[in-house]
């Protein structure tokens, strides 16, 4: 309180002394003495009133960071002045009033405002990399849920779609249509059943007739249900549910990508989350954490394992992905072409995904195809724009808007050159050309 | 209930209600302001109009106002 | 009419210049847009963002996806930049810097606001004076309409200060995030500025050629000004939201914040345009408030009868045209809660069930209040009316429909609590109450308000007639019947609610609405011809109303400005730590959110400030009218601010 009165005076004091000079002035200059007492008592009620203004200004000021909630006080100390002045200075006293009026609804709403129950909203949580394996279950599927749908409780919503990409082709609620691929309602407990199918062939992956039997030589099959789900992601096309596979190869092989592997490249981390969800979004016990990594490690090689850490410069779409100086088996690497294409001659490029890139042979024939749209005469130009612009014209059976349509951007000129040397000397059922 | 539960039924009351309203109002006004003639009349109007437009605002919505009765 | 007189003339050629600084923006911005999209912002970002976009990398064309829009563009601007809790990017003064910029922000809204909401009121009230035969009754409209631009012209320099003001505290308190919004909005920045030279070179033409344009043809060209005038006013203002728009649900920016080159991606976000509705039904009635106030102030202070006469009169008319607009202002929130919503149910959760909730119930009791004072005032109004005694006893059973409605509407449905709290409730909802809180039962209960106040409106209008027409019974009774069955159908729906699965509930507040917007306007069109050669049973006596009436008048006004405040604070820190919603953190130490009081004394500071430095306004204005002759000439236009610096 003293310290209150203390912060007033050092306020106001200047006005004080004003007022207690005008009074004096008042008493001795006023000759009249009703017009004088008139005069001495209005300025007594202004200084009253600057007193309890600079009072209620000091509490201002005092608490005003604090977490006192008396402030409004202030307010109505104010409102209490005005009125008081209305009375005595007629002039203005609509003035007073309708100021008094003011400060008392202001005051009133603000004491509403502090008797309310105070909630302060802490400081944003710092940006940290997550850390997946210190989470429960419920902050892991919420992860989960963020890398497949893009958003807590966006699994809901159509269409929502996340990092993750699965919602393109996979149905996730009951009952709703998915044609792409399997819905994944109940996949927890399906997962197990998948590995009786005498298709799945259990513990003889050799006996499969898919167009990859194992994950990597010598994974062998899953055991388990997480395992299944597992081998799932890291190897779509080791077992094909029946009915999912690309059109024509009789469900032998996949049309979804390596889950781990760009263009999606989850890391262990999130596959566990996704995983997490799948679980308990249907209020079923998830595996640890702990249990699903071994799930993918059993699956997926030390040396694919794609790091949390790492910033994916590629995916952020930074900078060139080949500026053209490197060897070529080196540009087709690193622009993933590897992952889709299958391409004679260049190490790891075995993928399904995209056609078999043997354009020697294929070019002519795909340009005399009457469903060919393109501007392309030659080889050399065909690969050009299959490259820079993949939707020109779409290889059956494989479906469109799969190839990133980024390669113009991302290839300097060189690269793009030798890409397009190589490629356009590939022949079907001849040795592929030297590097 | 199925009846009562159709808006062809409430566009009826509607219908039935203004044309009333029409009628008496072209033979008599002295009939019209007859407290229980005009109560009839309003009511009729009232309950239909606003059954018809929570009927049909649900239905709008894709929803089903008479859920709680088809049930 | 007759020929081509000079005054003809000179109309002519001011509405010329009037539409001709309407397309100036358009016109210089031309060149601008078209050549200004691949260059990188000049002067604008500070060092760090200047830096990123010179390297030569981003010189190449690159491609990224839009955040929101989701289609692929070209990579212009730089991304945004990443801040650290350091006087480089956050320069400060011993002070809160976010609490400095949240007055500045929030005083030149309210002026703002004002100042845009009058001239639309000019336009409506100078109209009505064209068309109306009482040649007695137009001249009054008109001399009104004329007021009301006189002291939105004093406000208006005022904006244009405080707006410099504003510009400053942005530029050096927060210089790194006011450089990457003004790179991305850097074409609708000058736009904006070059609208507001033509704004206040209209609203000059407007105001000064009052006189000389009074009569016929003349009068209708400058009525067209003032709908130009409102044209730049509201363009202005949707401008001025695209911005809080991208701040709150960006656009046209890939993930990292680089401009993609398409501005209007930029600027139609996801949540402008309910925005855009709700802002500008909010100023309607915010200008309502003020200028109701100012009535009420020149009713308190005015000596003579005729003066309280004009002024009781100005008081109800600005409170009628506040209070049009108020009842469409909830469902606008409506809507704009449900794209809110749409965009990302996160942020609509920390709005009605999170961190800001408690916020919302103060919300919820203060349009309570307004609906209160409104219903109020209508009921003192009929002071003012011979004959209107009839309905007075009918008042107490409305404040009781109004109370009730009231009490449910604001009861809460669940609401963040401590453990301890949730323990003796047991449970997020209260046992009894928790069921009131339920949306459709509050629906309920703000709709019974709206009726009601609808009910009091019809009963004003009524108050000193008695309908002569032959089917006047009948419809007495159906009035009677319509309204009746409407509280009937808007609680029915309310209880019909809780016996139906939650996904069907939801729709339920649209018959609601339905009805409510039934009887507004059903009812009032019905009164309307019912009136028409009504028996008048005693005149209107303008000036007769009691004194409190006016003080409902302040109450609508501060309780408004208040409103809009907090209205304005939940808006903006449903951001929480982002100063661009996911785009951009703010790491300034001043990344919390602030207790409800805090806020609340926050608010009341600038609702008062803003109020204190307005009543000044007001009293400047009443010291100029004393000399009658020289009114016209309080605002010198050699005072003309100059806008186009200071945004």
């Amino acid at each position: 309180m003293a310290e209150l009165f203390a912060a007033a005076f050092g306020l106001g004091w200047p006005v004080l002394v004003l007022l207690v000079g005008l009074m004096i002035y008042f008493q001795v200059t006023i000759p009249d003495r009703a017009t004088r007492r008139r005069a001495v008592f209005k300025t007594f009620i202004g200084m009253l009133a600057a007193v309890m203004a600079f009072i209620a200004i000091a509490n201002y000021k005092l608490n005003f960071f604090g977490n006192s909630r008396l402030l409004p006080v202030s307010l109505a100390m104010v409102t209490a002045l005005s009125f008081m002045m209305a009375m005595y200075f007629y002039n203005v006293s609509a003035l007073f009033k309708i100021g008094g009026t003011m400060f008392f609804v202001a005051a009133a709403l603000s004491g509403y405002g502090n008797w309310l129950p105070q909630v302060e909203g802490g400081f944003p949580p710092p940006e940290v990399k997550l850390d997946f394996g210190g989470m429960t279950a419920q902050q892991l599927a919420d992860e989960g849920e963020k890398i497949i749908f893009g958003g807590i409780g966006q699994s809901k919503v159509q269409g929502a779609i996340g990092k993750g990409q699965c919602p393109l082709c996979h149905g996730f609620n009951e009952g709703f249509l998915s044609e792409r691929a399997p819905n994944l309602f109940g996949i927890p407990e399906r997962a197990k059943k998948q590995l009786e199918d005498p298709r799945y062939h259990k513990g003889k992956p050799g006996d499969r007739d898919t167009a990859q039997k194992e994950a990597f030589a010598g994974s062998g099959t899953a055991e388990g249900g997480q395992e299944y789900i597992a081998e799932s992601h890291a190897c779509p096309s080791c077992y094909v549910v029946s009915g999912f596979g690309v059109k024509g190869t009789n469900d032998k092989e996949s049309p979804m990508p390596t889950i781990h592997k760009p263009p999606i490249s989850l890391s262990l981390g999130e596959l566990a989350a996704v995983d997490t969800w799948l679980y308990v979004r249907e209020g079923k016990e998830p595996p640890s954490y702990e249990e699903i990594i071994k799930a993918y490690e059993k699956f997926i090689p030390e040396a694919d394992r794609p790091k949390q850490t790492e910033d994916q410069p590629a995916a952020g779409g930074g900078g060139l992905l080949a500026t053209g100086e490197e060897p070529v088996a080196q540009i087709f690497a690193k622009a993933q072409c590897v992952v889709c294409h299958t391409i004679p001659g260049i190490p790891g490029a075995m993928g399904t995904v995209g056609p078999k890139l043997v354009e020697k042979t294929n070019a002519p024939n795909r340009i005399k195809d009457p469903a060919y749209k393109g501007g392309a005469k030659t080889v050399r130009e065909y690969i050009t724009e299959s490259v820079i612009s993949p939707g020109t014209y779409v290889v059956k059976p494989f479906p469109d808007g799969v190839m990133p349509k980024v390669f113009g951007q991302k290839l300097s000129a060189g690269a793009l050159n030798k890409i397009v040397d190589y490629l356009s000397q590939v022949e079907e059922g001849k040795e592929p050309p030297k590097i | 209930m199925e009846i009562v539960t159709s808006p062809n039924f409430w566009t009826a009351m509607l219908v039935l209600g203004v044309v009333l309203l029409v009628g008496v109002s072209f033979k008599t006004k002295a009939l019209l302001n007859n407290v229980y003639v005009a109560v009839t009349i309003s009511l009729l109007i009232a309950v239909a109009y606003f059954h018809l437009v929570d009927h049909y605002l649900m239905d709008m919505q894709g929803l089903d106002y008479w859920y709680l009765f088809r049930k | 009419m007759g020929g081509l007189t000079p005054n003809k003339m000179l109309s002519i050629l001011a509405l010329g210049a009037m539409v001709g600084l309407l397309l100036l923006p358009i016109v210089v911005s031309m060149p601008a847009l078209a050549g200004g999209g691949g260059t990188p912002a000049a002067g604008g970002p500070p060092p760090d963002v200047a830096k990123k976009a010179d390297t030569p990398e981003a010189a190449k064309v690159e491609k990224a996806r839009d955040v929101y829009y989701k289609t692929e563009g070209i990579v212009t601007g730089a991304p945004a930049p990443k801040t650290a809790d350091n006087p480089q990017f956050y320069p400060r003064y011993n002070f809160e810097s976010r609490v400095l910029l949240w007055i500045a922000n929030q005083q030149h809204l309210y002026y703002g606001s004002f100042v845009l909401a009058v001239p639309i009121f000019c336009m409506i009230i100078e109209f009505m004076g064209i068309v109306s035969k009482d040649k007695a009754m137009a001249k009054k409209y008109d001399q009104l309409a004329y007021d009301f631009i006189k002291i939105s012209l004093t406000a208006y320099s005022l904006t244009a200060i405080l707006g410099g003001i504003l510009i400053f505290t942005f530029l050096t308190l927060y210089p790194a995030f006011f450089g990457y919004l003004s790179s991305i909005f850097r074409p609708v920045m000058h736009i904006y500025a070059l609208l507001f030279v033509a704004e206040s070179g209209t609203i000059y033409i407007y105001y000064y050629g009052w006189d000389r344009m009074k009569e016929g043809l003349l009068k209708w060209i400058h009525v067209s000004m003032s709908v130009v005038l409102n044209v730049i006013g509201t363009t202005l203002m949707f401008l001025a939201n695209s911005w809080i728009g991208f701040m709150m649900s960006p656009a046209g920016v890939d993930e990292q914040g680089r401009f993609l080159g398409n501005i209007w991606h930029s600027i139609h976000t996801a949540l402008w345009n309910p925005l855009n509705v709700h802002r500008l039904l909010g100023n309607m009635a915010f200008g309502g408030g003020v200028v109701a106030a100012y009535a009420a102030y020149r009713f308190l202070a005015s000596k003579t009868d005729e003066e309280r006469a004009h002024y009781d009169w100005m008081g109800y008319i600005a409170m009628a045209i506040g209070v049009a607009f108020l009842i469409p202002l909830p469902f606008a929130g409506y809507w704009l809660m449900r794209e809110v919503y749409a965009y990302r149910q996160q942020m609509g959760i920390t709005l009605m069930g999170g961190l800001l909730a408690w916020l919302f119930i103060i919300q919820a009791t203060m349009i309570g209040i307004l609906f209160l004072s409104s219903n109020y005032y209508l009921w003192q109004a009929m002071g003012r009316m011979r004959g209107a005694e009839k309905y007075q006893r009918y008042i107490k059973y409305m404040v009781f429909v109004l109370v009730c409605g009231f009490l449910i509407f604001i009861t809460p449905h669940t609401i963040v609590m401590t453990p301890a709290e949730l323990k003796a409730m047991g449970g997020q909802q209260h046992p009894v109450l928790g069921n009131y809180g339920v949306m459709s039962a509050k629906n309920g209960g703000i709709n019974v308000i709206i009726t009601t106040t609808v009910l009091s409106f019809i009963w004003y209008q009524r108050g000193n007639k008695v309908p002569m027409v032959s089917w006047a019974k009948f419809g007495n009774i159906f009035m009677g019947c319509f309204f009746a069955l409407a509280y009937v159908n808007i609680i029915w729906l309310a209880i019909y609610g809780y016996y139906i699965p939650a996904n069907v509930r939801v729709g339920l507040s649209v018959p609601q609405v339905a009805t409510t917007l039934s009887c507004l306007f059903f009812m009032t069109a019905l009164n309307l011809v019912m009136l028409k050669g009504a028996k008048q049973s005693g005149a209107i006596e303008w000036g007769k109303i009691s004194v409190r009436s006016q003080y409902a008048l302040i109450m609508l006004a501060t309780a408004f400005t208040w409103m809009m405040g907090l209205m304005g604070y939940i808006r903006s820190s449903v951001r929480l730590f982002w100063h661009v919603n996911e785009i951009m953190r703010d790491n300034s130490p001043w990344a919390y959110t602030h207790t409800t009081g805090f806020a609340a004394n926050m608010i009341s500071f600038n609702v008062l400030f803003f109020w204190l430095t307005i009543l000044f306004v007001f009293f400047l204005a009443t010291l100029g009218v004393k000399k009658a002759p020289a009114e016209a000439k309080v605002s010198v236009p050699g005072r003309v601010p100059e806008p186009a610096t200071g945004h």
